[in-house]
């Protein structure tokens, strides 16, 4: 039922697609073809658009620019029905199967075989459709397993084959293998040669740069929103490719302040928490910000968890103002004047259904009434005088926090700790999704601090950001810091650490070890 | 946008004074005996020691945990302390005897949610029937007579001619009031209900804070059990059925969410007064328990929908409609 003769050719244009959200501009102007039997990658640096693009063909963002055209006919695609109705499928990293299902049942998830009219499944009938279709893609998966019981890559198999099953004709990958053994990754590239003999087209989305020159024919560069240019990549260097993708002349310019660096605050060594992060060594110095790079799941975030203790270390020393931690704890932490600003705002940062005072006394009462009790009168003080100085819009303390713009919760995420005078700041993302205005009022108050003496050590995404407030910028490669770079570092310098493909230059922490990681990246 | 003057809890509380009012207006005419101060008395009694297990519920809710073992608690806890008095020990520390097997119970309840990582639920259905079982073995299957004074005073005796233990849930709607709004304690509770991993986050000992809301349960428990003994005259092993139903109405009633991170002290005491105004007006006008039970039902399901009912509400669940009909929802 899945079978689709392959001269029967399908073809989805992109013209001139445009999405705005409130503040961002997150596509303009992305122009794209892709046929039947092509596989066509999709790069960019994290927050270039490459998620918003895969929304709009899964039908969960309708572009405000622009047409989409299948088989040269104008298309809408409202909603995820209207995406699977085209047969246009997205593979995401988060899976959408039923663990406690069967691989068949998962497959005809929505779409059961029924006898007649009625209720009643015809679980034979499915069984032998799945294990027809698993048999025709060479996938070594029995239909009745549970699905639980799958590995991450069988997992993935099975999505691929649930999407031919709804005779998906496009089927878009998000960073497939980020999750995969090496082997799982072999069996991928085997499948995905299948699909395209079968007239499947594959939208690749990757960090990988063997990955993508290994399997795509041509890549669509994406860049802050932008569509920067198509690469053929018969012709194309891997250095070409990476310069498209980064090559932005910074347009944002970030408030730099110069302060003097004093001691050392925090030092760490071969930081291991047993699994993205595996072997991290540095230092930063009070009236210093250090950057920590490196691509998603490079182990940046992971650093600071280790370091505050919200996650078991399994290797490695922690050392905050010469004093080397046995146990990391969050209390402890905080005891010697050390603050966390977690990456996700909503999971991690603000208690929604609080007041902006209450966030704000969040750390800041503990310890500072008299047996217990908060003191009203001296809270109210200081979150006036926080309000004040961070500019939190509306600027009332009794508003709820979940009504805040997002800029806005970030300022009494970081008023929270600030209240507490702190001599190191973790700082994970801290604008992300953050509009411009408030953007540089954070970086501003960052840079405060700094010359006040802070050490900072900051995890973000944005290049143009690190490259603009950082001392020093840690690079962080599959779990380890491979380099540091000092602040005239160019983007290029940066991405060829983080993508791995500089580790002939000469870097301080390369570990030479030979292992999983490693060969990872010969291809 | 919500009125900037009144918050929604106060909104509420006024709500809930109100319908209080009018029902026990409408039963006053129904039968003019209601409306007397003797009858109020009476249904100060009935809802005493409702009302101080549902203050330390409250707490146990906001930090989003939920406690069903505090009725066989209030059974266990009296069995225990009847049998030290038994003993031959002295009533004062017989008195602690009982706060202290309320306090194990709930230390227990904690440790098994927040060591073990039991879901609050089952935990406390296991000590609910464990805590009965218990009463009826240690006590033979029947009652225990306690006759020292002390312990008995607590919810026997009057001050100024108003009953003790109605003093004493009072005193505690007080004292649970500042636990919650004015302490360190007080704000973590919310703040571990609210969102706990931005908790932990701010250094706040997350599992910490939801043991102490168990142990307070059990203790809050104990003081029931105290007021019970004291009324009966002796410690009955089938004391307090139903008694976690009643307490997490009043809860419910009172608008606190069963989701965590919202509630209020004030509102869970009014919540159950209108439930203590319902049941005495219901038994004063003759009527059987079944109707009872049924009308606290409605009451139960009336408050939510009140509780949901807001200007955001229609819209989300719309949302929620959309995103049940699209099946398997590959884009999520």
């Amino acid at each position: 039922m899945s079978d689709r003769p392959p001269q029967d050719v399908r073809t989805l244009e992109l013209i001139g697609v445009g999405k705005s959200f409130p503040g961002v501009k997150a596509l303009d102007n992305v122009s794209l073809e892709i046929s039947s039997g092509e596989v066509v990658s999709l790069v960019g640096e994290n927050g270039a658009g490459k998620s918003t693009l895969v929304k709009v063909l899964a039908g969960v963002h309708e572009p405000d620019e622009g047409s989409i055209r299948i088989d040269g006919h104008q298309a809408r695609l409202q909603n995820p029905d209207d995406a699977r109705a085209a047969g246009i499928s997205v593979i995401h990293q988060h899976f959408s199967l039923v663990p406690v299902l069967s691989v068949a049942e998962n497959m005809f998830l929505g779409r059961e075989l029924r006898l007649g009219r009625s209720g009643l499944m015809r679980r034979r009938a499915m069984l032998r459709e799945a294990r027809r279709l698993l048999g025709e893609l060479e996938l070594d998966v029995d239909p009745a397993t549970p699905v639980e019981r799958l590995t991450v890559g069988q997992r993935q198999m099975v999505e691929v084959c649930k999407a031919m099953l709804g005779r998906a004709w496009l089927i878009v990958m998000d960073e497939p293998t980020s999750a995969l053994s090496t082997r799982e990754r072999d069996q991928l590239y085997a499948l995905i040669g299948r699909l395209v003999e079968r007239g499947v087209a594959i939208l690749y989305i990757s960090h990988k740069m063997e990955e993508i020159f290994h399997l795509a024919r041509s890549a669509v560069v994406l860049r802050d929103g932008r569509h920067v240019g198509d690469a053929d990549l018969s012709t194309t260097t891997e250095a070409d490719l990476v310069e498209m993708m980064v090559g932005r002349q910074v347009e944002e310019v970030f408030p730099r302040t110069e302060a003097r660096s004093g001691d050392v605050v925090l030092r760490v060594e071969g930081l291991d928490d047993g699994g993205l992060l595996r072997d991290a060594t540095f230092s930063v110095k009070s009236g210093e910000i250090v950057a920590l790079s490196g691509l998603m799941g490079s182990g940046r975030s992971e650093i600071l968890e280790g370091v505050f203790g919200l996650s078991k270390l399994r290797g490695g020393k922690v050392e905050v103002a010469g004093e080397v931690l046995e146990a990391p704890s969050p209390a402890a932490l905080a005891a010697r004047g050390v603050a966390f600003i977690p990456e996700d705002r909503q999971e991690a940062g603000i208690v929604p259904a609080m007041s902006t005072q209450h966030n704000l006394g969040l750390v800041w009462t503990r310890g500072r009434g008299r047996a217990g009790f908060v003191n009203p009168r001296a809270e109210r003080t200081m979150v006036r005088s926080l309000i004040q100085s961070l500019n939190v819009r509306p600027p009332n303390p009794d508003s709820a926090v979940e009504s805040l713009s997002g800029g806005n919760q970030q300022k009494v995420v970081l008023g929270k700790w600030l209240a507490t005078d702190p001599r190191l700041l973790l700082l994970d993302e801290p604008t992300r999704g953050v509009d411009v205005g408030a953007k540089s009022e954070i970086h501003k108050l960052v840079g405060e601090l700094k010359t006040r003496g802070v050490a900072i050590l900051m995890v973000s995404s944005e290049l143009p950001e690190v490259l603009g407030v950082a001392d020093r910028v840690v690079v962080m490669h599959e779990g380890r810091s491979v380099a540091e770079l000092e602040s005239g570092a160019t983007e290029q310098e940066i991405m060829r650490h983080a993508l791995g493909s500089a580790e002939r230059a000469p870097a301080e922490h390369i570990d030479k070890r030979d292992d999983a990681g490693e060969s990872e990246n010969d291809g | 946008m919500r009125d900037i003057r009144f918050g929604p809890q106060v909104v509420r509380q006024m709500l809930l004074l109100v319908t209080t009012c009018l029902i026990g207006l409408a039963f006053g005419v129904a039968s003019p005996g209601f409306l007397s101060l003797g009858n109020f008395l009476n249904i100060g009694l009935q809802t005493a020691v409702i009302s101080i297990i549902a203050f330390a519920m409250t707490c146990v809710i906001v930090a989003k945990g939920i406690d069903l073992s505090v009725g066989s608690t209030v059974a266990v806890a009296g069995i225990i302390g009847a049998l030290t008095l038994q003993a031959g020990l002295p009533p004062l520390l017989g008195l602690f005897a009982i706060l202290l097997a309320g306090v194990g119970v709930g230390a227990l309840n904690g440790f098994l949610i927040t060591v073990i990582g039991v879901s609050p639920f089952i935990a406390t259905l296991g000590t609910l029937a464990l805590g009965r079982g218990a009463s009826l073995s240690l006590s033979g299957a029947s009652s225990i007579d306690v006759g020292q004074p002390l312990v008995l005073w607590f919810g026997s005796s009057q001050l100024l001619g108003v009953p003790v233990s109605v003093v004493l849930s009072l005193v505690l709607l007080v004292l649970f009031w500042v636990l919650l709004n004015r302490t360190v304690f007080g704000r973590w509770v919310f703040a571990v209900g609210g969102n706990a991993e931005a908790a932990r986050a701010s250094t706040i000992p997350v599992r910490w804070t939801q043991f102490l809301t168990y142990v307070l349960a059990g203790l809050a428990a104990g003081v029931g059990s105290v007021i019970t003994v004291g009324r009966l005259g002796s410690a009955q092993p089938l004391a307090g059925e139903g008694l976690e139903f009643a307490a997490i109405t009043a809860v419910i009633v009172g608008g606190t969410k069963l989701s965590g991170g919202e509630g209020s002290i004030v509102s869970t005491f009014l919540g159950a007064v209108l439930v203590g105004v319902i049941t005495a007006g219901l038994s004063f006008l003759g009527v059987r328990q079944e109707i009872t039970y049924i009308v606290t039902g409605v009451l139960i399901l009336l408050a939510v929908l009140t509780n949901q009912v807001g200007v955001s509400r229609p819209a989300l669940w719309l949302k929620k409609l959309g995103r049940v009909r699209g099946p398997e929802g590959g884009a999520e």
